[in-house]
């Protein structure tokens, strides 16, 4: 088995910043390069778990349009809802996941509109569910911590 | 593009030229440091000797080719102008050359103050100091918003701000932004942008000088002194409560929500404020100012995002933004808009 690729890129992110910034003269040039390790260091750690991710954000979404498909009763949007979790995704590389979690995104904005000028209360707390998961799933601001010491 | 030391020593002495003739004093080149951070301009710290033989600091603010907050260099130059000799402390000018001809891009320049920068995201920024300095920085915000504008320049800028139209404007611009600049569907977003056109904040009781991103790590102190106010360049006349909602919000203090800018408690803020500005705070229209604080916010770091994904400026400065400040003002939208239902 090789190393793997998010550990490789933990392993360079800490080289760049303590071994290599240090070499550099330029005040300026050193920091930009510590800004590239902990940037590094930050794509490495999302790096394991992002397509499981867009799975788990993707399947939310089909579930929660399905469900409230029948509230919708405005038919371009409704037909618009219907014929994306028709959808089949039978590819999960990276792009094709996140393509497909666009349009499921774009989709949700629209009902979430909807749901507003209705008032549906119900529908809009199911929704805000779905956005606290998608948020946690690309949220980085707990390793600020992390960020200053490696900064 | 200009990088690296030896293109920068180039810089030094062009500049230390143009000094010269502009002040009709002999300068000679002595060293030139970029400053790290900040993605509107490049800013570098130079050191010219003078005809006494003595050591002079200059701050030269240069104009990038691109640049996440689109504002010329006069906005900038006009708003340090409006606050000269008075008690919001700010560098002195020298010089604004808006031509691209002298030195390759619009610059200004300023005599360096002296003291440092914190970092937004450092708690311990200001310990054991936060008392004395969260006093000063709430204060001096209230000065900023009671501003005479009879004779400001950057007034002159902005003819057409009325009571009414201060937060419709603001939102409409910095909407375009994120319409112009967005990589994705952001749906946490796009709720925030329909609750603040459902809801626009009352009409503003007066018109202020805006800074525009007054926030720790945007001044400079030395010990439990605040020195100077910087970074104008988002300067604009507007609702005095539109740079209270961006200086409260939790993403200048993330790791300490209690105290923003990690200074002294919330309420206590407020108070120092009110009373300097004598402005009384409606509640509803701060609220309205916080979260279109995390729009306006977003729409930079979505901008930032931008320049780094098409390449017109890969500085890492931009994919930090872009990450980092990105996912926490999204946070406080969230929290915020959860709250209402």
């Amino acid at each position: 088995m090789k190393p793997e690729i998010n550990k490789t890129l933990q392993t360079l992110a800490q080289e760049l910043i303590q071994r290599f910034s240090p070499l550099l003269k330029d005040e300026y040039e050193q920091s930009r390069l510590n800004s590239w390790g902990t940037l590094l260091l930050l794509a490495s750690m999302d790096l394991d778990e992002a397509v499981e991710n867009l799975i788990e954000e993707n399947n939310m979404t089909k579930e929660f349009l399905k469900k409230y498909l029948k509230s919708i009763k405005d038919k371009k949007l409704n037909q618009d809802v219907d014929f994306l979790i028709q959808e089949k995704n039978l590819k999960y590389n990276m792009s094709s996941l996140d393509d497909l979690n666009q349009r499921y995104r774009g989709l949700l904005v629209k009902v979430q509109a909807y749901f507003e000028a209705e008032q549906n209360l119900v529908a809009l707390k199911d929704s805000w569910k779905i956005l606290r998961v998608m948020h946690g799933h690309r949220k980085v601001s707990h390793l600020l911590t992390l960020l200053r010491e490696q900064g | 593009m200009i990088h690296g030391t030896k293109q920068d020593k180039i810089l030094g002495q062009e500049f230390s030229v143009f000094l010269s003739k502009k002040l009709k004093k002999k300068f000679s080149f002595l060293s030139i440091q970029r400053i790290f951070g900040g993605a509107s301009r490049e800013t570098y710290r130079v050191a010219l000797k003078d005809e006494d033989q003595n050591t002079v600091n200059f701050i030269y603010r240069r104009s990038q080719n691109s640049s996440l907050i689109e504002t010329d260099q006069k906005t900038e130059y006009f708003a340090y102008s409006d606050f000269q000799e008075t008690e919001v402390p700010v560098p002195t000018l020298v010089a604004l050359e808006e031509s691209s001809d002298v030195l390759g891009a619009p610059f200004m320049v300023m005599e360096e103050l002296p003291g440092k920068v914190a970092s937004p995201f450092d708690k311990d920024a200001y310990i054991p100091h936060e008392a004395e300095i969260g006093q000063q920085f709430w204060e001096i915000l209230g000065k900023i918003a009671s501003h005479d504008l009879s004779n400001s320049k950057l007034r002159e800028l902005s003819k057409e701000k009325t009571l009414n139209n201060c937060g419709k404007e603001q939102l409409e611009y910095w909407v375009e932004v994120i319409r112009k600049d967005s990589l994705g569907v952001e749906p946490i977003l796009e709720a925030a942008i329909r609750q603040l056109q459902r809801s626009e904040p009352l009409p503003a009781t007066r018109l202020s000088i805006v800074h525009g991103d007054y926030r720790n790590g945007n001044f400079l102190f030395e010990g439990k002194q605040i020195i100077g106010i910087l970074d104008w360049e988002m300067a604009h006349i507007g609702d005095p409560l539109e740079d209270l909602g961006w200086a409260l919000s939790e993403i200048w203090c993330w790791e300490k929500k209690e105290t923003p800018a990690y200074l002294i408690p919330r309420e206590e803020a407020l108070d120092i404020w009110a009373q300097e500005s004598k402005i009384e705070i409606n509640k509803d229209s701060l609220f309205w100012w916080e979260l279109f604080a995390c729009v306006k916010g977003l729409a930079i770091w979505i901008s930032a995002g931008h320049e780094f994904s098409t390449g017109s400026n890969t500085d890492p400065v931009n994919l930090f933004s872009a990450w980092v400040p990105g996912d926490i003002h999204t946070e406080i939208i969230l929290d915020k808009l959860e709250s209402l239902l």
